[in-house]
């Protein structure tokens, strides 16, 4: 019987996946906006503590949350995507999952540019149609989310990010001032939290 | 097996345990460490004192562990190996000072594809084998010096065609050449290289240069004769010589084995 039992899984195989690390990033829009927006996510990177610690206890100062960065070298820590979250929508939308090495996290980095889409977003950063007019942005930011540490590990394999834009402040701004476009965007991105669940 | 002096009508039977393992892939990217048991099963048949036909089916443990922790784990047959040797020099002797051998054979695409509970299909590199037909053409030499000394080297080459996928494996070639002291009867060691030299595969005709290049292994063994029917071989591979260019690097592998005749 024993010998059987042997002989049919080897004659049929048997496979097994046990999941590994995974950090499920999404991102939400609190206080959506009646117009129609639309704000062009590129990357997202998971910054482990030691790096965050390092960068924020240098004596060099750094203007992180402005301009692009260039260091976007392939890791498992980062995904490059092309999401266009439409921030009249609350609705979760799913950006990227990573599936990094074990390690703790400080923070998760996220760059907004220019999206690649074919549609009449193509090229744009940030979005808006309001009063029959166009705003537009084409601008790239990035910018680091802080969170409490969290480790990441065999025993704690699954993390679950949720980027939140509050969109509040494209209600407060006149988009006929001078330099809106810019404005709108670096707006929004003081506007950013991150909240994390298992 | 392969380099003895074939019988007319000898059955024999031999088992090979192995474990090796290699790490693949940036450490800080995409390592990936690739582990596997291995056991032969091997059958060979001798109708004439010049023909030996041979059946090769391994039992495989095979685990993929990725740098996320991600661990998949296969267990079943492998890809079975088919073959004839011919002996050209030195068949029917009573002692002959030399064999010479040419061998031809197949590796048959025998290893399911295997899948995990939510029916995917594990990674490529976790599954039994590449599941392409593997014609395979060598030669082997068999040298015996007196009642202590004997040498063998054999050489064999192996064309894939295109397996599961869209993965065919580049042409190789392995070059195995060893001496062997025997001081008593019962005991004996050997020394020698395992080489073998990879083209590039190709993964749906996009060449994969990676895992192609020439592993050179240095080969230790200690062979004990069990009576007159059976032989035990234990020893390692070591790897010495690796123009791969991965990022791989191949552990040694322990080998054991045992080989009964009937």
């Amino acid at each position: 019987m024993r010998a059987a039992l042997v002989v049919m899984v080897l004659a049929t195989g048997c496979a097994a996946r046990e999941a590994g690390i995974e950090v499920v990033v999404q991102a939400s829009v609190v206080n959506a906006s009646s117009n129609v927006a639309r704000l062009n996510i590129t990357r997202v990177r998971g910054v482990s503590c030691l790096e965050f610690m390092a960068r924020h206890l240098s004596p060099v100062s750094t203007a992180w949350a402005h301009g692009a960065h260039s260091n976007a070298e392939a890791s498992p820590l980062s995904a490059d995507v092309d999401v266009s979250l439409e921030l009249s929508q609350p609705a979760p939308a799913p950006i990227a999952t990573l599936r990094p090495p074990p390690g703790t996290w400080c923070a998760l980095e996220v760059t907004f540019g220019p999206s690649a889409s074919k549609d009449t977003w193509g090229g744009t950063t940030l979005l808006i149609e309001a009063q029959a007019r166009r705003y537009v942005s084409n601008g790239s930011r990035t910018i680091q989310l802080p969170f409490l540490a969290r480790s990441l590990s065999a025993a704690q394999p699954r993390l679950d990010l949720r980027v939140a834009v509050d969109a509040a402040p494209l209600a407060s701004i006149d988009p006929a001032a001078p330099d809106a476009r810019l404005e709108l965007l670096d707006t929004l991105m003081t506007s950013l939290s991150v909240s994390l669940s298992e | 097996m392969g380099a003895e002096q074939p019988f007319a009508q000898r059955v024999r039977l031999a088992t090979t345990l192995r474990a090796w393992q290699q790490d693949e892939g940036i450490a800080s990217l995409d390592a990936v460490r690739l582990r596997e048991l291995r056991l032969d099963l091997t059958a060979s048949w001798s109708p004439t004192a010049w023909l030996t036909l041979s059946l090769n089916v391994p039992v495989q443990l095979r685990e993929h562990l990725a740098i996320n922790l991600e661990r998949q784990t296969a267990l079943g047959w492998g890809e079975a190996d088919v073959s004839a040797r011919v002996v050209v020099s030195g068949a029917g002797q009573l002692r002959p000072k030399a064999l010479v051998s040419v061998i031809g054979g197949v590796r048959l695409p025998s290893a399911l594809t295997l899948r995990d509970r939510e029916q995917r299909p594990l990674d490529i590199d976790a599954q039994l084998g590449a599941g392409g037909l593997t014609p395979q053409l060598g030669v082997a030499w068999s040298g015996f010096f007196g009642d202590r000394w004997s040498a063998m080297a054999s050489l064999t080459a192996e064309a894939a065609l295109e397996g599961r996928s869209g993965l065919r494996m580049g042409p190789a070639a392995v070059l195995v050449a060893l001496a062997q002291v025997q001081p008593v009867r019962w005991f004996g060691v050997r020394a020698g290289v395992d080489a073998r030299g990879e083209l590039p595969s190709f993964v749906d005709g996009v060449a994969d240069a990676r895992l192609s290049g020439l592993l050179g292994s240095l080969l230790a063994d200690v062979v004990f004769s069990l009576g007159r029917q059976a032989v035990l071989l234990a020893g390692v591979r070591v790897p010495l010589l690796d123009t791969r260019p991965g990022p791989v690097h191949t552990w040694p592998i322990p080998v054991v084995s045992l080989v009964v005749d009937l």
